[in-house]
């Protein structure tokens, strides 16, 4: 089965395209790689740690990340636990 | 009656013979037309691609096959995902629900759901649940509709459903049911029955459709009860290919005269069998089609006159094939379903209240 | 043969009769109407346009009626419909020619899914090609009407036809349709082109169609690789500014701007990402005409 969304990176940015809603998404490319990340099936302490090894970012920082963004890619429909 | 392409067109496809078709020479400019005006496009074109002649049609035709399927394709999608939001709302308050028609269809991919397009989602509640499902539609994005307070009491008094739901943001039509069949008409309808037979959804509990008879069952009283016949070869096409697949396949002939019987619906199982039988050559045995004769209950009009009327109706409303009548036909049907509907004191003022509306060029349901 | 080639009586009789047979880009339409206006709009706006056999297949089939019954003499409506099936509520008859444009423009644009269509001006100019896509106001019509007068080649004023096929924007040269104060500022422009009837008080204001000038839409090529992207927003009194614009957000506007987007879906997404990534995306502002044309000079030719 082919991936549900599809990304496309542009510098800092990416375009993301759910297939189930047919909405498209403009995200800041970290946001879209922690995205990519989840549909993976990486999440909590893995996606953390993760993020602190690609990027220059906290233990906390990455934390409240993870957690606000997982929130709202939840609200938009872009993960769901149904169908990840 | 003259031929009329569109459905020789479907006759072939149920006989299997489309193979046969000699796609540099058939009139396609014609079947685009007529299959467009019925809303069967997207249909035809999927025949078309599944009896492997696609690629031969010329290349102007064929592209409108080729957006037909993309719009089938699209409305899936689109279908699927109204499915998947309402199943988050309505899980949420443990309301249990039976997608109705096209999105049942589409859900379950059955053999209607091919190249099937419709814009409105249909789902069924039980009774009991009716309330807080429309409660936590609203405030999860599905905005009451506007009707005046005469068209609100209309729904709530006298039909199956309430008066239609529309998504703030996509615009979507959502029908909310609690039965399949207006109580003005059928009081004491066993809509549990309904509930008892439903095949529960894969991996999703709560969401269900109904069984394969009961479809076709509903399907049925939707097209000949309803009397909205704008669509009626569309409906009747997917009366003639759940029957195909769900009735001849398995041999299930007498548990639909059963079922029918079980429902109180054999009058509108009947005219099913016999209309699918006589535009779409579905194949009903002969001895079926007597017994689903017999047991059909009482009529509202002499078979001659329902003739007449019906088999008008399912010619597409296009100026190549269009009859005679067909117009007066359609609208003939719209008074008789409200007939079946209403007893006569309610249904009088009802229509009149309706003209008066027509003639003022409002719009009323 | 051309609709210009036929005289006035044959094409009142195509038109009231088994129909008026003709190209339009790439499509094919036969138009049925007895109104007279419709008539002096076709010959008038449609001059270039090929006509077709009888035996040339047909896209849409298309008649804009006047509405019959009583209400005629109150109140006379034309109707649009597309094979029997009515887009639009009547509109009043003396917007009867809008009635042909609007309906035209919804059957290709509910139908025609071999492309992307996205709302916007297609011009070009030694083989550059400029997407100029147009929420209301941002001037869009009154720019493209200007540059097709400057040496640009209209390829659209109302939709870019984007090619599943081939990635190519397709042309389809149809009037350009000006509303309200730009009707005269093109006017004042120029007084080489050919107008249609002025249409007042439609739902987007007063209405006249411009003819596209004959060096504007006759040569080839039909299909072309856009270079530029530009969003022209129309803003009195301001400076002129380009500001180049972002790919994600470039890909963004697109998609809001396409009819389609919806029916096309994952492939549509695909279509936008390869076209965006093959132009140079710009956001511009323009106090007026002569500024405008300016600005698209300079993005066309040097760096801004």
């Amino acid at each position: 089965m082919p991936s549900l969304l599809a990304f496309q990176f542009w510098d800092d940015e990416c375009v993301v395209y759910n297939r189930l809603s047919g909405d498209t998404h403009l995200l800041p490319a970290l946001h879209a790689e922690i995205l990519q990340l989840i549909t993976e099936g990486i999440r909590g302490d893995n996606l953390i740690a993760r993020l602190i090894a690609e990027h220059a970012i906290s233990h906390d920082e990455a934390t409240e990340l993870t957690s606000s963004l997982y929130k709202s890619y939840k609200s938009l429909g872009l993960v769901d636990s149904s169908w990840n | 009656m003259k031929p009329v392409l569109l459905i020789e067109f479907l006759r072939s496809c149920g006989a299997g013979e489309l193979t046969k078709t000699e796609a540099q020479r058939y009139p396609w400019e014609l079947l685009i037309r007529q299959s467009r005006r019925a809303n069967l496009i997207s249909r035809v074109a999927l025949f078309l691609q599944e009896a492997g002649i696609l690629d031969d049609i010329p290349a102007q035709p064929r592209q409108h096959f080729l957006n037909a399927l993309r719009i089938a394709k699209a409305n899936a999608r689109a279908t699927n995902w109204e499915v998947r939001d309402l199943y988050r709302i309505l899980r949420g308050q443990n309301i249990d629900f039976i997608l109705l028609k096209g999105s049942a269809y589409i859900w379950s991919e059955n053999s209607a759901s091919k190249g099937r397009l419709f814009s409105d989602v249909d789902i069924m509640v039980r009774e009991s649940s009716l309330e807080d499902a429309e409660r936590v539609l609203v405030h999860s994005g599905w905005m009451g509709s506007t009707l005046n307070g005469y068209d609100q009491r209309y729904y709530r008094q006298w039909m199956h459903e309430i008066p239609p739901l529309q998504h703030l943001k996509r615009q979507t039509t959502l029908d909310l049911h609690h039965s399949i069949i207006p109580p003005v008409s059928y009081p004491d309808f066993p809509a549990e029955k309904l509930w008892q037979q439903a095949i529960p959804a894969e991996d999703m509990p709560g969401l269900f459709m109904l069984s394969h008879i009961d479809m076709i069952l509903h399907s049925a009283v939707h097209l000949f009860h309803e009397g909205e016949f704008d669509q009626g070869l569309r409906d009747l096409s997917d009366l003639d290919l759940m029957i195909r697949e769900y009735i001849l396949d398995g041999d299930l002939w007498e548990g639909l005269l059963l079922r029918a019987a079980e429902l109180g619906l054999e009058l509108p199982l009947y005219y099913a069998l016999n209309y699918t039988q006589r535009v779409l050559a579905t194949p009903v045995p002969e001895q079926i089609l007597q017994k689903a004769a017999r047991q059909r209950g009482r009529r509202h009009l002499p078979d001659g006159l329902l003739d007449l009327l019906f088999l008008a109706a399912f010619v597409p409303d296009h100026e190549t094939c269009r009859v005679r009548g067909g117009k007066v036909a359609r609208f003939l049907l719209f008074i008789r379903s409200h007939w079946i509907k209403m007893p006569w004191h309610l249904l009088f003022p009802h229509l009149v209240r309706k003209g008066w509306l027509r003639l003022r060029g409002e719009n009323s349901h | 043969m051309l609709i210009s080639d036929l005289d006035c009586n044959t094409l009142k009789t195509h038109l009231s009769g088994q129909g008026l047979r003709f190209r339009t880009g790439p499509f094919s339409v036969s138009l049925r109407a007895t109104i007279p206006a419709i008539a002096r709009h076709i010959a008038k706006l449609y001059p270039h346009s090929e006509t077709l056999d009888n035996d040339a297949f047909i896209d849409f089939h298309i008649t804009t009626h006047q509405v019959a019954g009583l209400r005629r003499w109150l109140k006379p409506q034309v109707v649009f419909s597309f094979d029997g099936y009515k887009p639009f509520k009547p509109l009043p008859l003396a917007q009867a020619a809008a009635a042909f444009e609007w309906g035209l423009n919804w059957c290709i644009a509910s139908s025609s899914h071999q492309y992307l269509i996205i709302h916007s001006a297609v011009v070009e100019k030694d083989g550059q090609a400029v997407i100029l896509p147009g929420s209301p106001g941002s001037g869009k019509s009154t720019l493209c009407a200007a540059l097709i007068h400057r040496g640009w080649r209209l390829f659209s004023d109302e939709m870019a036809l984007l090619s599943a096929a081939d990635g190519m924007i397709h042309s389809v040269p149809r009037p350009v349709s000006l509303k309200n104060q730009s009707i005269e500022i093109i006017k004042a422009f120029t007084q080489e082109p050919v107008w249609g009837e002025r249409i007042e008080g439609t739902t987007k204001g007063d209405i006249e169609h411009m003819c596209a000038p004959d060096s504007s839409v006759r040569q080839p090529p039909t299909a072309i690789h856009a270079k530029y992207l530009v969003f022209p927003h129309y803003q009195s009194g301001c400076l002129t500014e380009i500001t180049p614009l972002s790919k994600g957000r470039a890909s963004m506007n697109l998609i809001e701007n396409a009819f389609n987007f919806n029916i096309l879906g994952h492939q549509g997404f695909e279509m936008v990402s390869d076209l965006v990534d093959s132009l140079e995306c710009y956001d511009f502002t323009y106090p007026d005409l002569k500024q405008a044309l300016d600005g698209i000079e300079q993005i066309t030719s040097a760096k801004p």
